[in-house]
């Protein structure tokens, strides 16, 4: 099979992740998603990256310290690494369900925390890795494919 | 015309290359190019945002002209809600359709009726269907084109409905067919518009093929002859068919009113209508069942085409509103759920996403230009000034990768290359030819005069950059120069050389002569595509804090004390 000389392309983004602060929040999968659109990738595509990104980035800013949002992008697949400082979640299979969730009274007024976000993660990954250790932080590693190029 | 018509369009005349357009632009769709603006054809929209920017009223709207109601038989003025709030508050709407007979139509058919069949089809659709969530309003068709453009993957939100304009295009063409016995061709239906984007949609639809609008009137354009005519007329109460339902579309909010039920949201004005869509496509907005959209603030009442203050003709269109009630309907309940049934109401297409902001079609090209893109946005000013002709430096660096542009278009860019060229002058201005008392750089007998680069780095305090080199590689001369083609002139083989250029061409020049080092003077750091490139050629790269005068000075008298 000849290989695609696009293959050997990648690119990788950085965002810092500040902790509660609504008025940057979204940034980072917005910028995320305009350069995905301006690759060219499908719409589809874009779309559960940008909603999966999106979903990460918010906990990070509602439960953690701080954390940072790393995405390489390749033509075959996109990975975004989200790593956090902050208490952890521990019980990773009770924060899978569908509206489980501990954010605070205050951060649900404000329209969050519908405990939607990972299971929403995991719904637009082709894959999805969470490892965390309470008290400490959280990691999570989204992939999705993009198949049909 | 190329693939897509545009009624938007450039007066080359009175362009006088400003760059107010470029910035306001919501798809970036415009440039500045030999002094005039240059509209984007697969990336324009029609939305008029440029037209409302213009201090020169360089862009203008192409709409029909008033003869060509000659080339049909008969004809049907299509007037948009908006019309009816451009005029005085005691003018009733029954008036302006009088008015408007007596500029040569035939007939008068309210795009509001349209509306109010369009809304029941709205409301089937999100409150029994509810296929999708939230289904964007199809209604103003700049919008539909930016999210083609701008949000693609939101295309499938769009309700598939047909604009109001044409539903009543096709209902009054089909009466008057029926009326007169004449073949449809014979009739024309003439759309009286607030904006181009609608002028646009007259031409070229989005969800269908074809248009039944035959013409397209720019409200502007005739709002003088209906102001005069409107004085003098008598009225016939019945021409005034349409409801506040559909009176109500012509402003923003108005759509959503006429729905009546649901979770439904209303934006306006296209930037505003940007903020909500990516909205939608972060947190997808599953709460909202519809949204209502216009390009312009204020709906369609603050249409670059209206004659009215907006803020006025909000007023006006909601007491009409009020006065004309929503019932009863101009098209009984029943035969309208029969026309939704039969699939009147439904485009014919499936709207298609037109993503034209991609950086290439192959992704992993796309990759290559993007990486250089951002390393080309890093080299850039940031002030997003403009003046290159691209709306900010992000656009211009995707103009350079793309290749439509070049780096020296940023005028700061320029300014630091003219200042570097510059230097360069003052220097060889500053050079006496060696008949004058040129003084010959130290040590030029090659083989007689030694010094080991250790003892370079030991008179200068030096540092090496890199990797540890040779500390007994042979110095044979010194020369110091900052212009590079004097160097390659001057210079000889195994001299250290002198300067205070940092950039990676330094290296290629020292490794061409092979030159024992090169020190970069006046505490200056090489950069560090110069460092890796260095390393790879194996040179020393020295770095003194040292003038270039002083350094030279040092090292001359080392040479000749030696001698």
């Amino acid at each position: 099979m000849n290989k695609d000389p696009g293959d050997e392309q990648a690119m990788s983004l950085e965002f810092s992740l500040e902790s509660l602060n609504f008025i940057r929040a979204g940034e980072a999968s917005s910028e995320l998603k305009q350069r995905l659109n301006k690759l060219g990738f499908r719409p589809e595509l874009v779309r559960r990256a940008a909603i999966a990104a999106y979903e990460a980035e918010m906990n990070v800013i509602i439960h953690a310290e701080k954390g940072t949002m790393k995405v390489e992008i390749t033509p075959a697949r996109l990975l975004v690494l989200v790593e956090d400082e902050g208490p952890g979640i521990s019980n990773i299979e009770q924060a899978m369900q569908e509206g489980f969730s501990t954010a605070s009274e205050a951060i649900r007024e404000l329209g969050f925390g519908a405990g939607m976000g990972l299971p929403n993660i995991k719904r637009c990954a082709d894959d999805l890795e969470i490892q965390s250790t309470p008290g400490r932080g959280t990691r999570l590693k989204i992939t999705i494919n993009n198949e049909q190029r | 015309m190329g693939i897509y018509y545009h009624s938007v369009r450039l007066d080359r005349e009175k362009c006088k290359g400003c760059v107010n357009c470029i910035k306001k632009c919501p798809t970036e769709a415009i440039r500045v190019r030999g002094g005039k603006a240059e509209i984007n054809e697969t990336k324009c929209i029609d939305c008029g945002e440029c037209i409302r920017i213009c201090p020169n009223q360089a862009k203008i709207v192409v709409t029909d002209d008033l003869e060509k109601l000659q080339e049909y038989e008969y004809t049907i003025a299509l007037p948009a809600p908006a019309l009816f709030s451009q005029f005085k508050p005691e003018t009733e709407p029954a008036v302006i359709l009088e008015a408007l007979m007596r500029i040569g139509f035939d007939r008068t058919f309210e795009v509001a009726v349209g509306a109010e069949l369009i809304t029941q089809a709205i409301r089937e659709e999100i409150l029994l269907k509810r296929e999708k969530k939230p289904y964007i309003s199809s209604a103003c068709p700049a919008v539909v084109r930016l999210i083609q453009v701008r949000f693609p993957g939101l295309v499938s939100h769009i309700i598939r409905v047909r604009a109001p304009m044409e539903i009543a295009a096709r209902m009054a063409k089909e009466a008057a067919a029926r009326e007169t016995s004449l073949p449809l061709s014979r009739i024309g239906a003439f759309f009286i518009t607030p904006c181009p984007a609608k002028a646009t949609a007259a031409k070229q639809p989005v969800g269908d093929d074809n248009s039944w609008i035959d013409g397209v009137f720019s409200m502007n354009t005739l709002y003088r002859e209906l102001h005069h005519k409107a004085k003098s007329v008598t009225v016939d109460a019945r021409l005034h068919q349409a409801t506040g339902l559909g009176m109500g579309w012509g402003r923003a909010g108005g759509e959503n009113k006429a729905i009546g039920s649901g979770s439904l949201l209303s934006v306006d004005g296209i930037h505003s209508v940007v903020a909500v869509l990516e909205e939608v496509e972060k947190s997808g907005m599953g709460e909202i069942d519809f949204l209502e959209t216009q390009a312009c603030v204020g709906g369609c009442i603050g249409g670059p085409l209206v004659v009215q203050n907006p803020f006025v003709s909000r007023v006006l269109i909601r007491k009409m509103a009020e006065k004309y009630g929503r019932k009863p309907l101009s098209i009984p309940e029943e035969q309208t759920a029969k026309m939704v049934a039969g699939g009147y109401m439904a485009t014919s297409k499936i709207i298609q996403p037109r993503p034209v902001m991609q950086l290439d079609e192959d992704i992993g090209r796309a990759l290559s230009k993007m990486v250089l893109l951002e390393k080309t946005l890093q080299s850039l000013p940031g002030l997003d000034c403009g003046s290159c002709g691209s709306p900010s430096c992000r656009a211009l660096a995707e103009d350079i990768v793309i290749g439509v542009a070049f780096e020296s278009d940023c005028i700061f860019k320029l300014r630091e290359r003219v200042g570097i060229l510059a230097n360069e002058m003052v220097e060889l201005a500053q050079k006496v030819p060696p008949a004058m008392g040129r003084l010959q750089p130290a040590a030029r007998e090659e083989g007689i005069v030694r010094l080991f680069l250790s003892e370079v780095v030991e008179i200068l305090d030096a540092g090496l950059k890199g990797d540890p080199v040779d500390p007994l590689r042979q110095v044979t001369g010194a020369y110091c120069s900052d212009l590079l083609s004097d160097v390659m002139a001057n210079a000889k083989e195994g001299d250290i050389w002198f300067t205070i250029q940092t950039h990676p061409n330094v290296v290629a020049v020292a490794s061409l002569l092979n030159l024992s080092a090169v020190v970069i003077t006046g505490g200056k750091e090489p950069d560090p595509e110069t460092m890796d490139k260095a390393k790879q050629e194996n040179l020393p790269l020295l770095v003194t804090k040292t003038g270039s005068f002083e350094a030279a000075g040092k090292i001359y008298c080392f040479l000749h004390e030696r001698k």
